[in-house]
C-alpha cells in the first residue's frame, strides 16, 4: 500500500502545473470567448513534446505511465478545457490506432508529425443517430479490390473540421452490429472526405467540434487499422479505461480551477461585516467539495494504477469517470452559488467552468450508460 | 504508487475475516435482539489477541499498524456493529490512556487482562448536556489530600453496565474549558461510582450505552492519567485514529448491506424477471458500489497516512464523514431494494438500516467534521480573517 506519487511524478506535476499556469491559464478566457482553434498557443505548447506523452521514447515520446498521464490531463484541463480537448485528442484517441496498427509509412506520415503538433488528429465514432450504442453505426466500409470505400457522416468530432487525419469507425456489415466494426484511417485531401457543419456549443469552446462527411472515400487496404477484420470493438476496449479515467482527470482540472475561484471569492467578499467564507453554510460547501474531490482523485489514481499494472480496471475506471465528473458538476454549481450574481457575469470565470463541466458528461459514456454497465456487471446478468 | 494490500495485510484480512465470520457473524442477530453484552464471544475474540492489536508484543499485543486496525474494524462491522463497537472500544479508547499513562500496577490490573479479554474497559466523556463540545463538561475533579474527588454524570457510555474500568473525563478548572480537562481511571467497585439508567436504542444493540454516576467518588492521585488540564490534548492524539476506525466500521457495514441488497436483487422477481435487471435497481447498485469504493479509498488513505506520518486532521475527518454518510446511503438503498422486507425482522436489512445511524455521532457528527475539513481546506481564508 502506497498512496504517494513517485519523485518523478511529483516533479512532473510541478513542471506541468507551472507550464499550464504560464501558457494556458492566461489565454483561457479568450479561447472560450472566440471559440476558435488557438493556433498560436497550439504551436507554443506542442513544442514542449507533451503530445507524445504516452508513446515510447524511441519514436520521440515521453513514455509516461498512466498515473503520470492523469496528472497531465488534470492540469491541462485546469488551464482550459477547450484547449485540453484538442491536445488530448492528439495524445490519445486520435493517434492510438495509428500507433498500434499503422504501417511505418502511415506512422511517418501521420503519427510522428502529430506527436510534434505538426498534424492534427481526430477520432470519429459518433453519428447523428448513434453515440454510446456503437452497434448502431451506419457509416459503411466496403472492400473493392485493394481499396476500402467509406460512406457516411460523423458528428461531434473533436478537431474534426481542421484534422489532418481521422480514425473513422465504420461497419463492414451492418447486420453484424458491434461485431462488424473497424477503424479506418482517412487523411485530409482524400477525395470525398470533407468537413460539414461546425457545432456552436455551450462549453469546451475553442475545441472545434463538427461534422465530417465521407462520400465514396477510397482509401488503400493498409488504412484499415486493425490486425484482424471486425475486431474494432476489442481494439477500442484497449483504451476505453484510459479514456474514461482521462475524462475524470479533466473533471478534476475544472473542479480545481472552480474551487480555487470559490475560495478566493469566499475570502474577500464581505457580507454582514465579515467574509462570507466565515459562515458555516459556505464552509460546509468547501468541506463537501474538498472531500469529494479527494475521493475523486483517489479513484482516478487507483484506476490509473490498475491500468498501469494491467489489472482488471473496467469497473474502477467507470466509477472514476462517473464519480469525478459528478463531483465536478457539483463543485462548479456550488461555486456559482458562492459567487452569487457575479457567477453569472461573463467577466468572471465561474460561468465558464459551469458551462465547461457539462461537456464531460458525454465522452467516455454517459452516466446512465455507466450505471447500467455497473449494475449489470455487479448483478451478474 | 500501489493501491493493493501488502501480503501481510492480505493475510491478516483473511485471518480476521475468517475468525469474525466464524465467531461473531452467527450471533449478530441474537446480539441485536437481546441487546445484552455477549460475554462468551467477547472472551473468545480476546483469546485471539485482537484487543491488543495496537499494543506492543511485550505486553501481549500484536504491534500492528493503523491500516491493520482499520481492517479489523471493517471486518468486525461486516458481522455486527454492536459487537464491533464493543471490540473497538476495548482496542482503542477504553485502554489507550492506561497504556500511555498508567502505572505498572494499573497496567497489570486493567490493561493486560483487557488485552486478553478478561476485563472490559471503556471511556466516558459525553454528558447529558455536552458531546462534541468537550470543553463544556461539568463533571468535576477536585483535588484533596487523598487524590481527587469526582462528581458528575456521564451518558452514552458504551459497555457502561459491564465495564471493569472507565477512563473518565473531568475538569479541575471549568473556567478553562478544554484546558481544564483531565482523564481519570476509575475501577468498578470504587465507592461513589455507580451505573445509572440504560439508554434503550435502535442501533448498535449489544453494546449497551449507559449513564454513569460519580457521587463524591474518591480516587487516588495515580488515577489521573497524565497531567491535569492536558486531557483534551491526549484525546486529540488518538482522535484521528478513532475517526479512521469509525470510517472502517462504516465501510464494513456498507459492504455487508450491499451484499444483502445484491443478493435480494438477484433472487426477487417482478414482472417476470429479477428486480436487479431493472435499470432503476441497477442504478442503486452502481451508486452504492462507487460510494463504497470512494469510502474505502478515503479510509485506507487516511490510515496509511497515519502509519507513514503526515496525517492531518482533514484526511481522518474526510474519511469518517464520507464513509459513514456512504454507509447511511447504502443501508437506505438496500432497505428500498428489499421493499417491505426491508423492515421485516427475518432479513438483516432492517438491522443494517438501524445500525447505520449509530456511526453518525461518535468521533464527531458530520456537521462537526465539516467544520474541521473546512478549517483545514480554507486555511488561506482563516489567515485573511485573523
Amino acid at each position: 500500500m502506497d498512496f504517494a506519487f513517485t519523485e518523478e511524478q511529483q516533479f512532473f506535476k510541478k513542471i506541468i502545473t507551472d507550464t499550464v499556469d504560464r501558457m494556458v491559464v492566461p489565454r483561457a478566457r479568450e479561447i472560450d470567448e472566440k471559440d476558435e482553434f488557438p493556433w498560436e498557443l497550439w504551436k507554443d505548447f506542442t513544442k514542449l513534446g507533451y503530445l507524445g506523452l504516452r508513446y515510447p521514447e524511441e519514436i520521440g515520446g515521453m513514455n509516461a505511465d498512466p498515473v503520470t498521464a492523469m496528472i497531465f490531463y488534470e492540469q491541462i484541463a485546469r488551464g482550459s478545457v477547450g484547449f485540453a480537448q484538442s491536445v488530448i485528442m492528439n495524445i490519445l484517441m486520435g493517434t492510438y490506432f495509428v500507433y498500434r496498427f499503422g504501417s511505418q509509412a502511415i506512422k511517418e506520415r501521420c503519427l510522428y508529425p502529430a506527436m510534434k503538433g505538426e498534424k492534427i488528429a481526430t477520432m470519429c465514432f459518433t453519428e447523428d443517430q448513434s453515440g454510446s450504442d456503437l452497434a448502431a453505426t451506419r457509416t459503411t466500409a466496403v472492400k473493392d479490390g485493394n481499396e476500402w470505400i467509406i460512406n457516411g457522416t460523423k458528428m461531434w468530432i473533436t478537431n474534426g473540421p481542421h484534422a489532418d487525419f481521422a480514425t473513422v469507425l465504420a461497419t463492414t456489415d451492418p447486420s453484424l452490429g458491434a461485431k462488424g466494426l473497424n477503424f479506418f484511417l482517412v487523411e485530409k485531401g482524400t477525395p470525398g472526405f470533407s468537413p460539414g457543419q461546425i457545432l456552436d456549443k455551450l462549453g469546451c469552446r475553442g475545441t472545434i467540434t463538427g461534422e465530417l462527411v465521407f462520400d465514396n472515400v477510397r482509401i488503400p487496404e493498409e488504412n484499415m487499422l486493425g490486425a484482424e477484420l471486425n475486431k474494432g470493438v476489442e481494439y477500442l476496449a484497449e483504451i476505453l479505461d484510459e479514456v474514461r479515467v482521462m475524462t475524470a482527470a479533466m473533471a478534476m482540472g475544472i473542479a480545481q480551477a472552480a474551487y480555487d475561484e470559490g475560495l478566493e471569492y469566499a475570502r474577500k467578499r464581505i457580507a454582514f461585516g465579515k467574509p462570507i467564507g466565515t459562515y458555516q453554510l459556505i464552509r460546509a460547501k468547501f468541506a463537501d467539495m474538498a472531500t469529494e474531490m479527494e475521493a475523486s482523485r483517489l479513484l482516478i489514481y487507483s484506476a490509473a494504477w490498475k491500468i498501469k499494472e494491467k489489472l482488471p480496471s473496467r469497473l474502477e475506471a467507470a466509477m472514476a469517470k462517473m464519480f469525478a465528473t459528478e463531483t465536478c458538476l457539483k463543485v462548479v454549481d456550488e461555486v456559482t452559488r458562492i459567487w452569487g450574481a457575479n457567477a453569472f457575469a461573463n467577466e468572471y470565470n465561474p460561468q465558464r467552468h459551469f458551462r465547461d463541466a457539462r461537456f464531460l458528461l458525454y465522452g467516455g459514456g454517459t452516466h446512465e450508460i455507466i450505471k447500467d454497465f455497473m449494475g449489470r456487471m455487479l448483478i451478474g446478468k | 504508487m500501489d493501491f493493493s494490500l501488502t501480503k501481510e495485510q492480505k493475510f491478516f484480512k483473511e485471518q480476521v475475516s475468517r475468525a469474525v465470520q466464524r465467531i461473531v457473524a452467527p450471533s449478530a442477530d441474537s446480539i441485536d435482539r437481546s441487546d445484552s453484552f455477549p460475554r462468551d464471544l467477547f472472551r473468545e475474540l480476546g483469546l485471539l489477541g485482537y484487543y491488543g492489536i495496537r499494543y506492543p508484543a511485550e505486553i501481549g499485543g500484536m504491534g500492528a499498524d493503523c491500516v491493520m486496525f482499520t481492517i479489523l474494524a471493517e471486518e468486525l462491522a461486516r458481522a455486527s456493529i454492536g459487537f464491533a463497537a464493543i471490540a473497538t472500544m476495548q482496542c482503542l479508547m477504553g485502554t489507550d490512556f492506561i497504556h500511555r499513562f498508567g502505572t505498572v500496577e494499573q497496567k497489570e490490573r486493567c490493561l493486560l487482562p483487557a488485552i486478553r479479554g478478561e476485563k472490559i474497559g471503556t471511556i466516558a466523556f459525553t454528558e447529558p448536556d455536552c458531546g462534541s463540545d468537550l470543553g463544556g463538561i461539568k463533571t468535576r475533579a477536585v483535588k484533596n489530600e487523598k487524590g481527587y474527588v469526582l462528581t458528575g454524570r456521564k451518558l452514552w457510555i458504551t459497555d457502561g453496565d459491564v465495564a471493569d474500568f472507565v477512563t473518565v473525563a473531568a475538569t479541575t478548572a471549568p473556567e478553562k474549558r478544554l484546558g481544564g480537562i483531565g482523564f481519570f481511571l476509575v475501577e468498578k467497585g470504587t465507592p461513589g461510582f455507580s451505573v445509572g439508567q440504560k439508554i434503550e436504542k435502535m442501533s448498535a444493540r449489544g453494546a449497551a450505552t449507559m449513564e454513569l454516576v460519580f457521587d463524591e467518588c474518591q480516587v487516588s492521585s495515580f488515577s489521573l492519567m497524565g497531567e491535569e488540564g492536558k486531557g483534551a490534548k491526549y484525546l486529540n492524539d488518538i482522535l484521528s485514529e478513532i475517526r479512521i476506525m469509525i470510517a472502517g466500521l462504516g465501510l464494513g457495514l456498507a459492504k455487508s448491506a450491499f451484499v444483502a441488497g445484491l443478493k435480494y436483487a438477484r433472487q426477487r422477481e417482478a414482472f417476470g424477471k429479477p428486480i436487479g435487471t431493472f435499470q432503476l435497481i441497477e442504478e442503486k447498485i452502481a451508486e452504492m458500489e462507487v460510494r463504497i469504493r470512494a469510502a474505502e479509498l478515503l479510509t485506507y488513505h487516511a490510515a496509511w497516512l497515519k502509519d507513514r506520518g503526515g496525517l492531518t486532521g482533514k484526511e481522518a475527518a474526510m474519511a469518517k464523514f464520507y464513509s459513514t454518510e456512504a454507509a447511511c446511503f447504502v443501508v437506505d438503498e438496500v432497505s428500498r431494494i428489499h421493499g417491505a422486507y426491508g423492515v421485516a425482522e427475518e432479513y438483516p436489512a432492517q438491522r443494517y438500516f438501524r445500525d447505520g445511524r449509530f456511526l453518525l455521532f461518535g468521533g464527531g457528527t458530520s456537521e462537526i467534521l465539516k467544520t474541521i475539513i473546512a478549517k483545514d481546506t480554507m486555511k488561506k481564508c482563516e489567515f485573511e480573517i485573523n
